[in-house]
């Protein structure tokens, strides 16, 4: 599933657009503090976060993420949006908590009504 | 005329939640001065409340004092702010409390938040939460200190959660600064720009002093603090852990 297919089919409000929306998610992560996702989080993976400082961009670039997007109707301040474009990261925002986007992006992958 | 100063600028006093009650101007003081401290600073969180009472404590026995607060902004992380003044400090302090969410203390599960007097006696209770994050994101919290005459410290970079390597990965670009603490032996390799500061993060008397700053500089303030992060004519720092013997024992010996 694309990252645009997917942000399409759980109603994300577009944030940044991003250099490739075609990119196949490869699953997910979840989590706020940077260190742990620089650590843990894989690549091709859509991040859920409500983490909103500018670093999240540079993060989602060194880890080669599909995507961020800020959870429970988080958006993303001027200051991340700026950084988003410049760096070609898409990013999203979404009125559902990290819990209940887990669960959807999750069912969503495995093909299943999301 | 440089000297040298042993500093511990990062203790809590008993207005902290997670400073114990026996954290009171004069317990913070004697130990210090008992722990070979000559210099201290009181950073308790988001307020500057209790900052009189050590000065005035610390003035009577001869250690210098430096006003601080240790926030914690919008991305849970733990920022100190030292202020040579009690102006610059009180005033900071009631700006940043405009930003502290509404939240009321639960002392049974965070801790009491009391305010005394010179005499040890309880004269309010900070009824707010304390140990919350301000509605202030990091770069606005230093640009506010700076503009204030003030110094921004990162407290505990290396510490999860809320120090700030472990929040935010690495220092956020455009941001430096001249000093940052840390927990381990050696700062990130994204704070290689910073000088290491050590201090106890007392929350207890008996840890006061066990991680000090050795300060080579003209006089205890802000200024000179940045001069000595710069090297600049002779200045510097270096820290030290150190073993400390209960005063008891120190008595019998």
């Amino acid at each position: 599933m694309t990252l645009q297919e997917l942000a399409r089919a759980l109603n994300w409000d577009i944030q940044s657009e991003g250099a490739s929306p075609e990119a196949s998610v490869s699953g997910g992560y979840c989590g706020d503090l940077l260190s742990h996702v620089l650590a843990s989080a894989k690549p091709g993976e859509v991040w859920i976060t409500i983490q909103h400082h500018a670093n999240i961009i540079a993060v989602a670039q060194v880890v080669g993420l599909a995507g961020i997007v800020l959870a429970a109707g988080v958006r993303a301040t001027d200051a991340v949006v700026d950084r988003a474009r410049t760096a070609g990261v898409p990013v999203f925002s979404s009125s559902d908590t990290a819990f209940a986007l887990a669960g959807r992006i999750e069912r969503a992958l495995a093909g299943k009504t999301c | 005329m440089l000297r040298d100063y042993v500093a511990d600028l990062h203790i809590h006093t008993c207005l902290s939640p997670c400073g114990e009650l026996s954290m009171s101007p004069r317990a913070i003081v004697d130990a210090a001065a008992a722990h070979g401290v000559d210099w201290i600073a009181i950073t308790d969180h988001n307020t500057s409340q209790m900052a009189d009472v050590v000065a005035r404590e610390a003035a009577r026995r001869g250690l210098c004092f430096l006003y601080g607060l240790e926030l914690q902004t919008q991305e849970e992380v733990h920022l100190l702010a030292y202020f040579d003044g009690a102006e610059a400090a009180h005033a900071f302090s009631r700006r940043v409390y405009e930003r502290l969410p509404q939240r009321a203390n639960v002392p049974e599960l965070f801790g009491d938040q009391v305010v005394v007097d010179d005499d040890e006696q309880v004269v309010a209770v900070e009824e707010r939460l304390l140990v919350n994050s301000l509605q202030l994101d990091l770069e606005t919290a230093v640009e506010w200190i700076t503009s204030a005459g003030g110094l921004a410290v990162p407290a505990h970079v290396d510490r999860q959660p809320y120090g700030l390597v472990a929040q935010l990965g690495f220092v956020p670009e455009g941001l430096e600064f001249p000093l940052a603490e840390a927990d381990g032996d050696a700062l990130p390799p994204t704070c290689r720009r910073s000088k290491l500061l050590w201090s106890s993060d007392a929350h207890t008397p008996d840890a006061i002093g066990r991680r000090v700053t050795h300060f080579r500089i003209v006089r205890a303030t802000v200024a000179e603090m940045r001069l000595a992060a710069a090297g600049v004519r002779g200045r510097g720092l270096s820290v030290e852990r150190r073993t400390l013997v209960p005063p008891t024992e120190g008595r019998n010996a």
